[in-house]
């Protein structure tokens, strides 16, 4: 089981996160939601060592396996990362086949075991039926395809965390299911901790095992998915909650 | 009823770019599709489908290489100057990406007073009462009048994109996936208030989105667009019954409600 205890800050005195513990165990699937502002990305940023700048930690630690560990050591090597926009995180200069090439160098991958570990991880992630991908650059893939190409870069790099934010956002609702579908396979087969920040209590219904609340820059509510639906404590996670109801129910 | 906006026959083709160069590529084939005044449309379709296209080619922002787009009755490409400024006051749109869609250098209140200040005979002094009016109708404190677009949210640029495309007035008014990138109770918020904005005004609405939930919930009937055609319609009342694959496959793509359910 591994533990992660997070963090604290401050923008010029403004505190945007404040106390928030978030505790992520290998195998299983934790949902991070909340309103739009609420600081769930930038929670995730802190625990990455990632913030934007004119933020900056002010508090908490980030521990592995129970250890004090420095947010810029694990990124790439034991937390791997898929962002929303998958256009962006792409360099459109370099082909998917160049973009492997680096992080098999980060893995300390090379020759013929780095080509087999490359193609296993792009077919576990489902782009392994077209023998193109590796010379394609990302204007000539969907947003799908790029979502599974930055999954296999996850899988490649070995990380045994991974962390999704809002991963399927800017998909439609079709290839959302299919990469959630994804997910939760490789959650199931790899025993992959995955802590994945969503708006959408859908994507939390469809897969979260845990769901912690957050609003405000704090964890307002932490339960187990289906106590959250049945049970919901905090106002936050109610409003959540209704409008999630709504969208779902037929008016009259 | 009456139709605001009609199409006929439409049809579009980009060329070939790319890897693969050559044979142009067809986007939309022979659309037929007519709004009535206060009707309220959603088309929906997965990415790629060709939607935001159609939207485009009923905006007038490109010209279909077939058939034609009539508002009330008159085909676009004939209208002289101030048909098309009724046109244009008349159909209005939001974009998906708000903050993209206004001036960063301008103020909100500059933003909203654009479309007066070309598309109606409102005298300039009454601007300032008229923005207030409208950023109060969709929920928007009226001091923001004078903020800059990066100084507010995500939810309330794509609020103030609303409050314009409602300076107008506007009989029709298109929304791309406007409310798809916001959270669930800012998406409820905003169909609620298009809701009332309905029943008070008659304004027509075409929604354009890949979510059936938002459409179901706020439309009067779906179209659904797949390959660049019109493969089914249905009325969302009493309930929407859809039979086509592509879209069965949008109806079944809609997350659980709840947890442990299929």
């Amino acid at each position: 089981m591994e533990t992660w205890r997070e963090a604290r800050r401050g923008r010029e005195a403004v505190p945007l996160v404040r106390d928030a513990t978030l505790e992520l165990r290998a195998g299983e699937v934790l949902a991070l939601v909340g309103a739009s502002g609420s600081g769930k990305s930038l929670a995730c940023a802190a625990l990455l060592g990632v913030l934007p700048p004119g933020t900056r930690r002010t508090g908490g630690r980030v521990l592995l396996d129970g250890a004090d560990a420095e947010p810029a050591s694990l990124r790439g090597r034991a937390v791997a990362c898929v962002l929303q926009a998958p256009r962006t995180a792409f360099n459109p200069l370099r082909t998917i086949g160049d973009h492997a090439g680096e992080t098999l160098a980060v893995a300390g991958l090379r020759g013929a075991p780095g080509r087999a570990a490359r193609d296993a991880a792009f077919a576990a992630a489902g782009l392994g039926d077209d023998p193109r991908w590796p010379d394609l650059y990302p204007f000539q893939m969907s947003g799908g395809m790029l979502q599974r190409a930055m999954i296999a870069l996850a899988l490649l790099s070995g990380a045994p965390f991974l962390i999704a934010d809002e991963p399927t956002t800017d998909l439609d609702l079709v290839a959302q299911g299919r990469i959630l579908d994804l997910l939760a396979r490789l959650v199931r087969e790899r025993g992959l901790g995955l802590l994945i920040v969503t708006h959408d209590l859908g994507v939390v219904a469809r897969l979260a095992d845990r769901v912690a609340v957050m609003e405000a820059g704090r964890i307002v509510e932490t339960a187990p998915a289906a106590a959250l639906f049945s049970e919901p404590a905090a106002p936050a996670t109610r409003a959540l909650l209704a409008a999630h109801r709504a969208l779902h129910e037929i008016p009259a | 009823m009456t139709a605001v906006l009609t199409a006929v026959g439409l049809g579009k083709a980009y060329p070939g770019a790319g890897w693969r160069r050559g044979a142009p590529r067809t986007v939309l084939d022979g659309i037929d599709l007519a709004i009535a005044e206060g009707e309220c449309v959603a088309l929906i379709g997965r990415s790629g489908s060709g939607k935001s296209t159609l939207a485009r080619l009923l905006l007038g922002l490109e010209a279909p290489d077939r058939g034609t787009v009539l508002f009330r009755g008159q085909s676009l490409a004939g209208l002289d100057r101030a048909g098309q400024k009724r046109f244009r006051a008349a159909v209005q749109m939001v974009l998906q990406d708000p903050l993209s869609a206004v001036n960063p250098r301008h103020a909100v209140g500059r933003i909203l007073a654009e479309p007066l200040r070309h598309l109606t005979d409102l005298p300039a002094a009454a601007h300032p009462a008229r923005v207030a009016d409208l950023l109060d109708g969709v929920g928007l404190d009226p001091d923001l009048a004078g903020r800059l677009p990066g100084q507010l949210s995500g939810g309330q640029v794509q609020r103030v994109g609303l409050a314009r495309a409602l300076a107008t007035r506007p009989a029709l008014v298109v929304l791309d996936e406007a409310v798809s990138n916001l959270d669930a109770p800012r998406q409820v918020e905003i169909l609620d208030r298009l809701a009332a904005l309905r029943r008070r005004h008659g304004t027509a609405f075409l929604l354009v989105t890949h979510d059936v939930r938002l459409a179901r919930r706020f439309a009067d009937r779906v179209v659904v667009l797949g390959e660049g055609r019109i493969v089914d319609a249905a009325p969302c009342r009493p309930a929407l019954v859809l039979t086509h694959p592509a879209a069965r496959e949008l109806v079944d793509a809609v997350l659980p409600a709840e947890p442990g359910r299929p």
